[in-house]
């Protein structure tokens, strides 16, 4: 290899160096502020609250080295509150409180868990609970449910006491309410994948729409919402039939001209082959055939003809065409049937959607 | 003729047994029996020879499903000529067909036609391809049917005859229904044109007036609903 070639392979793989390092730096940034914040959490429960609120603070300082997700921003805010609630004093009562609602408005979800924190550091946080109200809930995963099979399970949260409302939404129609009444906290709600009328949710998009009133706070209101799509898993359907159309019904009315004629035709068609068709060299032969038919065609043109204006209306053949609407009417309904009963063993499967709405 | 007409009915009959479902409970049809006077007209050196008579037949007319018809008939009689002094002649017929319906109103058909006439002193048989249409047009008020059918024979061989030019076919007639029972007038005329004898273009003809009482079977409409 000569120096020249050598030089370009170096160049080339300093450069791609050098656009993994880029790629990598956010991924990096994020798992600093990750070690960061686990190094805080790990001197807190070591009791070393100086040093683990030097690092908190850098961690939610606006001009923080790293990138700092809402999730992280939230634990350091919860720590942050937990911290300064083991102080003493008002002032850091406050801080903590103010410290613990930055962090519900990140993470509605944000709790203590008792066995580690003290009921002090608990007791702020139900302070900022009560003064702020935030509806969420927490985004579908990909399941699959319908008879046999395990319902869908949705987290739902309300901060403080509230009404709640969790429906189901479609093409912006409530199709089913999977809870309505009094609500503090966190909501486990679920869902056999099934409408209000009990049948498997149709496939399309839906919307799950959380929506909260304070009972503490007169006026205040919150929101939540999720999307995602449902598709249905089941034996194939059966097509029902077409409405009957007119090739498929007898005339209700008489057609009394029509008839005449098609009677007068047939007499018509019966001399005219006998002239225009034979042979000139064989003559039409005995005209009394093909005039036998011409009468018959004349009389029954006639006779249909005066039998069609006397009787306007084919009872009959109103009755046949009710008859063929009912049989057919009857037909689609077992279709109908049978289908409905493969529907109500189809699975349904429900995809969340990401960045779009109903 | 070249080939013959068999290929052509097997065609036809194919495609209709091809096309038509399997299901026997469907299959439904028509017993007949007819009367028909027949007019046989032909040129001869002397100028025009005719024979009339009856006939008697029978036939059995199968839908073999909303869409494909087949039907076999077969008659026979005597023809008379006019004149005193000359020899009566034997007639036979048998027709084989099936027939597509792309609405209830057409059938668009294929077949074959045998005829045998015997007199004294020749024994002549005819076997024709036929392709054909009909229209089935029925009254709204009476249980009447009136019916227009054409036919075209791309081949016909004869006895004794070259091979013909040109033949074909047209008629018209009525149905009457009544229940099972179905009562049919029609007229029909075929003509044949031969090439040319020594003694001038040689040209056939046969006028027919047909009288058919049916007993109709299976489900209603298909093969019941056909035209006399």
């Amino acid at each position: 290899m000569s120096g020249g070639a050598g030089g370009r392979v170096r160049g080339a793989a300093l450069l791609l160096c050098a656009l993994a390092l880029g790629a990598a730096a956010p991924l990096r940034a994020q798992a600093n502020t990750e070690e960061m914040l686990q190094r805080a959490i790990h001197l807190y429960e070591q009791l070393d609250i100086e040093r683990a609120l030097t690092i908190l603070d850098q961690v939610v300082s606006p001009s923080a080295t790293f990138e700092v997700t809402d999730a992280q921003r939230a634990r350091a805010y919860k720590y942050l509150g937990a911290i300064l609630a083991l102080k003493p004093g008002a002032a850091a009562r406050d801080s903590a409180v103010r410290y613990f609602r930055a962090a519900i408005e990140r993470d509605p979800f944000v709790d203590l868990d008792p066995r580690s924190f003290s009921p002090a550091q608990i007791a702020a946080l139900a302070e900022a609970r009560d003064e702020i109200f935030v509806v969420a809930v927490q985004p579908l995963t990909p399941d699959t449910t319908g008879p046999g099979l395990a319902l869908l399970a949705v987290r739902g949260v309300t901060t403080h006491a509230a009404t709640l409302r969790v429906e189901l939404r479609s093409g912006g129609v409530t199709r089913r309410v999977l809870y309505a009444g009094p609500n503090a906290g966190v909501r486990d709600i679920t869902w056999d994948g099934t409408l209000a009328d009990g049948t498997p949710a149709p496939p399309g998009r839906y919307e799950l729409v959380l929506v909260g009133r304070s009972t503490l706070h007169q006026g205040l209101a919150d929101s939540a919402a999720d999307v995602f799509d449902v598709s249905l898993s089941h034996a194939p359907l059966e097509d029902t039939l077409p409405s009957l159309g007119h090739r498929d019904l007898l005339p209700e009315a008489s057609e009394p001209r029509l008839d005449l004629l098609k009677g007068l035709g047939v007499a018509a068609a019966a001399l005219l082959v006998q002239r225009a068709l034979s042979a000139s060299a064989l003559g039409p032969g005995r005209t009394a055939l093909s005039g036998v038919v011409g009468g018959a065609g004349v009389a029954a043109g006639l006779v249909a003809y005066f039998a069609g204006r006397a009787r306007p209306a084919i009872p009959a053949n109103v009755a046949e065409n009710a008859r063929r609407r009912e049989a057919r009417a009857a037909a689609n309904a077992a279709i109908e049937r049978r289908n409905a009963a493969v529907l109500s063993h189809a699975k349904v499967i429900v995809t969340p959607v990401t960045g779009g709405g109903p | 003729m070249s080939r013959g007409p068999w290929p052509l009915a097997a065609l036809a009959l194919g495609c209709g047994l091809a096309f038509a479902r399997p299901a026997s409970a469907q299959i439904s049809g028509t017993v007949s029996g007819t009367i028909a006077v027949v007019e046989h007209r032909v040129t001869t050196a002397a100028g025009v020879a005719s024979a009339a008579g009856p006939t008697t037949g029978a036939g059995i007319a199968l839908a073999l499903s909303h869409r494909v018809e087949v039907d076999l008939s077969a008659a026979g009689g005597t023809l008379t000529p006019p004149g005193p002094g000359t020899g009566q002649q034997t007639f036979a017929r048998a027709d084989l067909g099936a027939a597509l319906l792309p609405a209830p109103w057409l059938a668009l058909g294929a077949g074959v036609t045998l005829l045998g006439f015997d007199d004294p002193v020749a024994r002549q048989h005819w076997t024709a391809t036929r392709l054909g249409a009909e229209v089935r047009l029925p009254f709204s008020v009476v249980p009447l049917t009136a019916v227009f059918r054409v036919a075209l024979y791309p081949t016909v061989s004869a006895t004794g005859l070259p091979a013909a030019q040109s033949a074909f076919g047209a008629g018209s007639g009525l149905a009457w229904d009544a229940g099972r029972l179905r009562v049919a007038l029609s007229y029909s005329l075929e003509r044949y044109n031969f090439a040319a004898a020594a003694a001038g273009p040689h040209r056939e003809q046969l006028s027919t007036l047909t009288a058919t009482v049916g007993l109709r079977f299976g489900r209603p409409g298909g093969a019941g609903d056909r035209g006399p």
